[in-house]
């Protein structure tokens, strides 16, 4: 099942002399694995954000995008007054039991009711992962989202995305700058150069 | 404990000096705090002070203050998201903030008929900038990265709006909440005071004309407990707001 579809997209931000990236076509499908790959500052991100709908392409169609779409954001973006908990709730309130459940998977159970000002970076990537992974998405988003995460507490996460994609059956787009922290190694690779310029492998 | 107990002292220390001072002069100058408390027993005591003074003004006061933020709402929220309305406006707030507030006063006086109106359009015209620059600066804490956050997950903005946007709005909305309920007490005073209309500014008036200056005291004493009692509550409410 395609979940995500675009055709000869190019984005070019207003202030910008070049566009980020140019005539780009990209079909992402259920289960699907894919990481962008390149150095900063080439349109990975920007790439991300399109998927997920928060930029709009100056040229070429989305043909189709899932209307599912969890996403982890290199910065948590949790709201700072609201416990860990009542972040979860915020974009699922009746998945009460079940946003407890993945705190407690992720080691945090006795941070449920702390605020979140008072998480230290790792706490909250975890918090803004199950988030990403509360409202079942059909497609994950993973920007750099586990970057502050220690070895074994980034196996913990990646392990319960894994459960997750398993049981739901998500397709997954990340970017690591990480060589050895990749969710899925062997995913679809699209690599991005610091030209203008995109190339599919 | 500390901090109270330096408020009670300065309180204690102006009455000391004022009881010193009425001594040396006479009443119809300066009355003694045991004079001035008994007129405010009886100005309390008295239920036609209620009706017919403190509900007028209060009621001119807080119809002032809703007029402000009916217009400098909508006004701050344009502002915010076409500048050019705020360029447009900003000749108009910079001559009402300018206007010093007897003067707009007297012109409302003179415009209008001095009447319950009349107060309660000057109280707005003073409050509209106050209310359109808070809400525009309010709209502006936004934090973008969440309201984003909250798009992409589709949160409906019944949510986005409790969580998101009215604490970034109160930020701005609830200090300036402050400075205009304390001026439109202000404002409504001088407005009734200059036209006549009643209320307790004209009490005021009254009292001074007829050099019953322990009523005049009590008088202030109860506009002093009235923008005192308001900034508290405001003070209270904000305290609640910033609590998750």
């Amino acid at each position: 099942m395609t979940l995500f579809a675009a055709e000869n997209v190019s984005l070019q931000y207003r202030d910008r002399p070049a566009p980020v990236f140019r005539d780009l076509s990209l079909t992402i499908r259920g289960e699907e694995s894919l990481r962008l790959s390149g150095p900063s500052g080439t349109g990975k991100t920007s790439l991300m954000r399109v998927i997920a709908g928060l930029e709009r392409p100056t040229s070429g169609r989305i043909l189709l995008r899932s209307r599912r779409i969890g996403m982890a954001f290199a910065e948590p973006r949790l709201l700072p007054d609201l416990s860990a908990i009542e972040n979860l709730l915020f974009v699922a309130p009746r998945a009460r039991a079940e946003a407890s459940a993945m705190l407690a998977g992720l080691e945090m159970a006795g941070l449920q009711d702390a605020s979140a000002d008072s998480l230290s970076k790792g706490q909250a990537q975890r918090v803004a992962l199950i988030r990403a992974l509360l409202i079942r998405p059909e497609i994950l988003l993973l920007d750099e989202a586990l970057g502050g995460l220690d070895m074994a507490t980034w196996q913990t996460a990646r392990d319960l995305i894994l459960t997750q994609r398993a049981r739901t059956g998500f397709a997954l787009v990340e970017i690591s700058h990480d060589p050895a922290r990749l969710i899925m190694p062997e995913a679809r690779v699209m690599s991005f150069r610091p030209v203008p310029d995109v190339t599919q492998l | 404990m500390t901090r109270k107990l330096a408020f009670l002292t300065g309180v204690a220390a102006i009455v000391l000096f004022w009881s010193l001072a009425a001594r040396a002069n006479l009443p119809a100058i300066l009355p003694g705090p045991l004079a001035v408390l008994k007129a405010l027993g009886q100005l309390l005591g008295d239920p036609g002070f209620w009706s017919g003074t403190l509900g007028p003004s209060l009621g001119r006061a807080t119809g002032g203050l809703a007029l402000a933020f009916a217009i400098g709402a909508p006004l701050g929220l344009a502002g915010w998201r076409w500048p050019v309305v705020s360029a447009l406006l900003a000749p108009l707030r910079l001559i009402l903030m300018g206007l010093p507030a007897p003067v707009l006063a007297i012109l409302c006086i003179l415009w209008f008929d001095g009447s319950t109106t009349t107060t309660i359009l000057t109280v707005a015209a003073l409050l509209v900038p106050v209310f359109q620059i808070a809400v525009a600066e309010g709209m502006s804490a936004i934090e973008p990265q969440l309201d984003e956050m909250a798009r992409l997950f589709d949160v409906p903005p019944i949510r986005r709006l409790y969580r998101i946007i009215l604490p970034a709005l109160w930020t701005a909305l609830g200090p300036a909440l402050g400075i205009a309920v304390a001026n439109a007490i202000r404002v409504t005073l001088l407005t009734e005071l200059l036209s006549g209309a009643e209320g307790l500014g004209a009490a005021v008036q009254r009292a001074q004309s007829w050099l019953q200056t322990d009523r005049l005291f009590a008088l202030v004493l109860v506009i002093l407990a009235l923008i005192g009692l308001a900034e508290i509550a405001l003070a209270v409410l904000i305290r609640e707001k910033r609590r998750p």
